[in-house]
Protein backbone atom coordinates (compact mmCIF):
# COMPACT_ATOMS: atom_id res chain seq x y z
CA UNK A 1 0.00 0.00 0.00
CA UNK A 2 1.16 3.53 -0.90
CA UNK A 3 1.43 6.55 1.57
CA UNK A 4 -1.12 9.68 1.19
CA UNK A 5 -0.07 11.60 -1.40
CA UNK A 6 -2.21 14.82 -2.12
CA UNK A 7 -0.58 15.83 -5.67
CA UNK A 8 -1.33 12.19 -6.86
CA UNK A 9 -5.09 12.60 -5.83
CA UNK A 10 -5.00 16.08 -7.72
CA UNK A 11 -3.29 14.38 -10.59
CA UNK A 12 -5.87 11.71 -11.42
CA UNK A 13 -8.92 14.65 -11.05
CA UNK A 14 -7.40 16.07 -13.99
CA UNK A 15 -6.17 13.06 -16.17
CA UNK A 16 -9.53 12.19 -15.68
CA UNK A 17 -11.75 14.91 -15.78
CA UNK A 18 -9.30 16.86 -18.14
CA UNK A 19 -9.52 20.15 -16.13
CA UNK A 20 -6.53 22.25 -14.80
CA UNK A 21 -5.03 22.02 -11.24
CA UNK A 22 -6.40 24.95 -10.46
CA UNK A 23 -9.79 24.01 -10.82
CA UNK A 24 -9.22 20.82 -8.16
CA UNK A 25 -10.23 22.45 -4.85
CA UNK A 26 -12.46 21.46 -2.06
CA UNK A 27 -15.79 22.55 -4.02
CA UNK A 28 -15.32 20.49 -6.89
CA UNK A 29 -18.29 18.83 -6.56
CA UNK A 30 -19.92 15.40 -8.49
CA UNK A 31 -23.01 17.58 -8.84
CA UNK A 32 -21.95 20.58 -9.72
CA UNK A 33 -18.82 19.82 -12.25
CA UNK A 34 -19.97 18.88 -16.13
CA UNK A 35 -17.01 16.58 -16.23
CA UNK A 36 -17.80 14.59 -13.16
CA UNK A 37 -20.40 11.76 -14.18
CA UNK A 38 -20.82 8.08 -12.99
CA UNK A 39 -18.59 6.76 -15.44
CA UNK A 40 -15.76 9.36 -14.51
CA UNK A 41 -16.43 8.72 -10.98
CA UNK A 42 -15.90 4.89 -11.11
CA UNK A 43 -13.15 5.72 -13.31
CA UNK A 44 -11.17 7.87 -10.40
CA UNK A 45 -11.95 5.24 -8.13
CA UNK A 46 -10.25 2.70 -9.96
CA UNK A 47 -7.17 4.78 -10.75
CA UNK A 48 -6.76 5.57 -6.85
CA UNK A 49 -7.22 1.91 -5.99
CA UNK A 50 -4.81 0.88 -8.78
CA UNK A 51 -2.03 3.81 -7.75
CA UNK A 52 -2.59 3.20 -4.05
CA UNK A 53 -3.10 -0.68 -3.69
CA UNK A 54 -6.41 -0.20 -1.57
CA UNK A 55 -9.65 -1.32 -2.27
CA UNK A 56 -12.35 1.34 -1.32
CA UNK A 57 -15.88 -0.15 0.13
CA UNK A 58 -19.30 0.46 -1.88
CA UNK A 59 -20.09 3.46 1.00
CA UNK A 60 -17.10 5.16 0.79
CA UNK A 61 -17.35 5.53 -3.10
CA UNK A 62 -21.19 6.58 -3.20
CA UNK A 63 -19.60 9.40 0.11
CA UNK A 64 -16.99 10.82 -2.08
CA UNK A 65 -19.18 13.46 -3.37
CA UNK A 66 -16.72 16.38 -3.32
CA UNK A 67 -12.63 16.38 -3.65
CA UNK A 68 -12.74 17.07 0.12
CA UNK A 69 -14.53 14.47 0.76
CA UNK A 70 -12.14 12.02 -1.64
CA UNK A 71 -8.90 13.62 0.39
CA UNK A 72 -10.74 12.88 3.68
CA UNK A 73 -11.75 9.24 2.84
CA UNK A 74 -8.66 8.14 0.57
CA UNK A 75 -6.36 9.89 3.90
CA UNK A 76 -8.76 7.19 6.20
CA UNK A 77 -7.44 4.33 4.15
CA UNK A 78 -3.66 5.66 3.34
CA UNK A 79 -2.67 5.98 7.19
CA UNK B 1 -47.80 -8.55 -3.55
CA UNK B 2 -46.01 -7.33 -5.99
CA UNK B 3 -43.42 -3.79 -6.30
CA UNK B 4 -42.39 -2.73 -9.73
CA UNK B 5 -39.00 -1.04 -10.24
CA UNK B 6 -37.69 0.64 -13.23
CA UNK B 7 -34.60 2.43 -14.23
CA UNK B 8 -32.82 3.68 -17.71
CA UNK B 9 -29.72 5.61 -19.08
CA UNK B 10 -27.88 6.34 -22.00
CA UNK B 11 -24.31 6.43 -22.75
CA UNK B 12 -22.00 8.09 -25.48
CA UNK B 13 -19.90 4.77 -27.35
CA UNK B 14 -17.21 7.37 -27.98
CA UNK B 15 -16.30 7.59 -24.44
CA UNK B 16 -15.09 3.37 -24.30
CA UNK B 17 -13.61 3.60 -27.68
CA UNK B 18 -10.25 3.88 -26.27
CA UNK B 19 -10.70 0.73 -24.17
CA UNK B 20 -6.85 0.89 -23.84
CA UNK B 21 -6.43 3.89 -21.93
CA UNK B 22 -5.13 3.68 -18.32
CA UNK B 23 -8.27 4.88 -16.24
CA UNK B 24 -10.60 3.31 -18.71
CA UNK B 25 -8.66 0.01 -18.67
CA UNK B 26 -8.93 0.17 -14.99
CA UNK B 27 -12.72 0.75 -14.65
CA UNK B 28 -13.34 -1.59 -16.98
CA UNK B 29 -11.68 -4.32 -14.79
CA UNK B 30 -13.51 -3.73 -11.70
CA UNK B 31 -16.68 -3.34 -12.60
CA UNK B 32 -17.27 -5.26 -15.46
CA UNK B 33 -16.95 -9.36 -14.60
CA UNK B 34 -14.34 -11.40 -17.08
CA UNK B 35 -17.05 -12.94 -18.79
CA UNK B 36 -18.56 -9.69 -20.01
CA UNK B 37 -14.62 -8.53 -20.96
CA UNK B 38 -14.39 -11.86 -22.75
CA UNK B 39 -17.64 -11.27 -24.96
CA UNK B 40 -17.46 -7.47 -25.59
CA UNK B 41 -13.54 -7.37 -26.24
CA UNK B 42 -14.47 -10.49 -28.87
CA UNK B 43 -15.97 -7.97 -30.82
CA UNK B 44 -14.57 -6.29 -34.00
CA UNK B 45 -16.06 -3.04 -32.51
CA UNK B 46 -15.95 -3.42 -28.58
CA UNK B 47 -17.11 0.19 -27.66
CA UNK B 48 -20.95 -0.22 -28.50
CA UNK B 49 -21.00 -3.21 -26.45
CA UNK B 50 -18.84 -1.95 -23.24
CA UNK B 51 -21.33 1.54 -23.67
CA UNK B 52 -24.18 -0.83 -23.54
CA UNK B 53 -23.56 -2.83 -20.67
CA UNK B 54 -22.36 -0.18 -18.79
CA UNK B 55 -25.62 1.52 -18.86
CA UNK B 56 -27.20 -1.95 -18.51
CA UNK B 57 -25.49 -1.77 -14.98
CA UNK B 58 -26.33 1.71 -14.19
CA UNK B 59 -30.47 0.61 -15.25
CA UNK B 60 -30.47 -2.28 -12.64
CA UNK B 61 -29.14 -0.15 -10.44
CA UNK B 62 -31.29 2.98 -10.71
CA UNK B 63 -34.67 0.35 -10.96
CA UNK B 64 -32.78 -1.27 -7.69
CA UNK B 65 -32.79 2.19 -5.89
CA UNK B 66 -36.40 2.59 -7.33
CA UNK B 67 -37.12 -0.26 -4.84
CA UNK B 68 -34.87 1.29 -2.24
CA UNK B 69 -32.51 -2.09 -2.79
CA UNK B 70 -29.28 0.19 -2.56
CA UNK B 71 -26.64 -2.28 -1.66
CA UNK B 72 -26.17 -4.09 -4.87
CA UNK B 73 -23.07 -2.18 -6.79
CA UNK B 74 -21.79 -2.27 -10.86
CA UNK B 75 -19.45 -5.80 -9.97
CA UNK B 76 -22.09 -7.36 -8.76
CA UNK B 77 -24.38 -7.12 -11.32
CA UNK B 78 -23.67 -9.48 -14.57
CA UNK B 79 -25.06 -9.14 -17.89
CA UNK B 80 -24.54 -12.07 -20.11
CA UNK B 81 -26.72 -12.97 -23.20
CA UNK B 82 -28.47 -15.98 -23.33
CA UNK B 83 -28.67 -18.37 -26.89
CA UNK B 84 -31.02 -15.96 -28.52
CA UNK B 85 -28.89 -12.83 -27.61
CA UNK B 86 -31.28 -11.61 -24.70
CA UNK B 87 -29.79 -10.20 -21.35
CA UNK B 88 -29.73 -11.57 -18.99
CA UNK B 89 -29.49 -9.90 -15.46
CA UNK B 90 -27.45 -11.98 -12.60
CA UNK B 91 -26.82 -10.44 -9.50
CA UNK B 92 -23.38 -11.99 -7.92
CA UNK B 93 -24.13 -10.89 -4.41
CA UNK B 94 -26.52 -11.89 -1.24
CA UNK B 95 -29.85 -10.69 -1.59
CA UNK B 96 -32.77 -11.72 0.04
CA UNK B 97 -35.05 -10.12 -2.48
CA UNK B 98 -36.90 -12.66 -4.83
CA UNK B 99 -36.62 -10.16 -8.35
CA UNK B 100 -37.64 -10.30 -11.62
CA UNK B 101 -35.22 -8.34 -13.71
CA UNK B 102 -35.89 -7.70 -17.27
CA UNK B 103 -33.74 -5.53 -18.95
CA UNK B 104 -33.10 -4.47 -22.77
CA UNK B 105 -30.07 -2.95 -24.54
CA UNK B 106 -29.97 -1.11 -27.39
CA UNK B 107 -27.28 0.69 -29.17
CA UNK B 108 -26.24 2.61 -32.80
CA UNK B 109 -23.08 3.75 -33.82
CA UNK B 110 -22.58 6.54 -30.89
CA UNK B 111 -25.35 6.01 -28.42
CA UNK B 112 -26.08 2.75 -26.21
CA UNK B 113 -29.29 3.21 -24.10
CA UNK B 114 -30.88 0.53 -21.81
CA UNK B 115 -34.28 0.36 -20.02
CA UNK B 116 -34.62 -2.14 -17.00
CA UNK B 117 -37.81 -3.47 -15.23
CA UNK B 118 -37.38 -5.15 -11.71
CA UNK B 119 -40.80 -7.34 -9.79
CA UNK B 120 -39.91 -7.56 -6.46
CA UNK B 121 -42.28 -10.40 -5.79
CA UNK B 122 -43.31 -10.89 -1.91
Amino acid sequence: MASFDEDIIKNIFCEVLGIPVEEVTDTLAYNSCAQWDSLKHLQMVAMFEERFGIEIDMDDIIAMENYGKVREILHKYLT
Amino acid sequence: MQDIGIGTDLEEVRRFENHRDRALTAFLEKNFTREELQYCLSKDAPAPHLAARFAGKEAVIKALSSLNITHIFYPAIEIINNERGVPCVRINTDCSEKLRITLSLSHSSGMALAFCVIIREA
